[in-house]
């Protein structure tokens, strides 16, 4: 036997095949590996700064607990109450005074629960009250003075209360 | 600088950024005080000034009379520094004394302009913060 014939005998075309099929995959694995090489190389430049990324990551994952959202619907990490909600924290006398006083001047800019801020630190600011900026800043943080969300500011239910046991 | 890093590394802006691309902003910023009733800057001003909050509360006003509060240190204003036609869309002012860190838009500019990485995550946040305030300007 000679020549193909003896090749098929001894199944040649099939370790021929064979060896083909290993040899292109070697190569199409070995050119994979050269196209993403720059990425390990710009990895291994970046090694540190992936180190503290992850750190950071991973600091980040810490179980938090947001009870409620800003003004823009993001989860505030620090307590606060709800708007409207009753705080255990007493309201200041001087807060409550002017509470009254900017409760009134709210009324002559609006006539509905809904109000712009800059008008009513305009009004206030033109009436010659004292600090008009922080004592509005003040009802604010103390939840009397709330933002509806779109722009417009309200009193809450808690300074409702208040000035309801003040008459 | 490694003070002005640290900070940095706390503020939701920048808490994706690697420490040598917060080493780029670090070395562009200045810290400014701001006085209780100061207006930092008015509608239609040229935008040139990117500022972050580092303590205060501030108000922010548009056109039509809407607003809201920032109190949070890392709240920010100004981004219309890097937004055409470059002049500010509100108006800022201090409810009570604070301080900010404050970015000259050119460099800020130039800085993400030149990382393509660096200028997609922060302009990513960006545009989520203006994103959440469309409404009040409006």
């Amino acid at each position: 036997m000679h020549g193909l014939e003896a090749i098929a005998f001894n199944k040649g075309w099939e370790i021929a095949f064979l060896g083909v099929l290993i040899v292109f995959s070697g190569l199409v694995f070995l050119s994979l590996a050269i196209s993403q090489l720059y990425k390990l190389l710009d990895l291994w430049d970046k090694r540190m700064d992936v180190f503290y990324f992850i750190k950071d990551k991973i600091r980040s994952l810490e179980v938090k607990h947001p009870v409620s959202k800003d003004s823009f619907g993001r989860s505030v990490t620090k307590y606060q109450p709800p708007p409207g909600t009753v705080a255990s924290r007493p309201v200041p006398p001087h807060v409550i005074e002017n509470l009254k006083l900017y409760k009134m001047l709210s009324e002559t800019i609006s006539s509905v629960e809904l109000f712009l801020l800059p008008r009513l630190l305009k009004v206030a600011k033109k009436r010659g009250l004292a600090r008009p900026h922080s004592t509005i800043n003040e009802l604010i943080q103390e939840r009397l003075l709330i933002p509806d969300g779109e722009g417009y500011f309200q009193w809450s239910y808690r300074a409702l209360n208040h000035l309801t046991k003040l008459r | 600088m490694s003070g002005y890093i640290d900070l940095l590394k706390r503020m939701d802006l920048f808490k994706e950024l690697f420490p040598r691309e917060l080493e780029k902003f670090a070395s562009i910023i200045h810290r400014m005080k701001i006085l209780e009733g100061e207006m930092v800057f008015q509608r239609g001003d040229p935008a040139q000034q990117f500022y972050i909050v580092l303590s205060g509360d501030f108000m922010v006003y548009f056109k039509n009379g809407r607003s809201f509060t920032l109190h949070k240190k890392g709240d920010i204003f100004g981004y219309s520094t890097l937004i055409t036609p470059f002049k500010y869309s509100g108006t800022v002012v201090a409810f009570t004394d604070g301080e900010a860190l404050t970015l000259s838009g050119q460099d800020f500019l130039r800085l993400i302009q030149g990382n393509a990485e660096l200028g997609g995550k922060i302009m990513k946040k960006i545009y989520q913060i203006m994103n959440e305030r469309l409404p009040f300007t409006s």
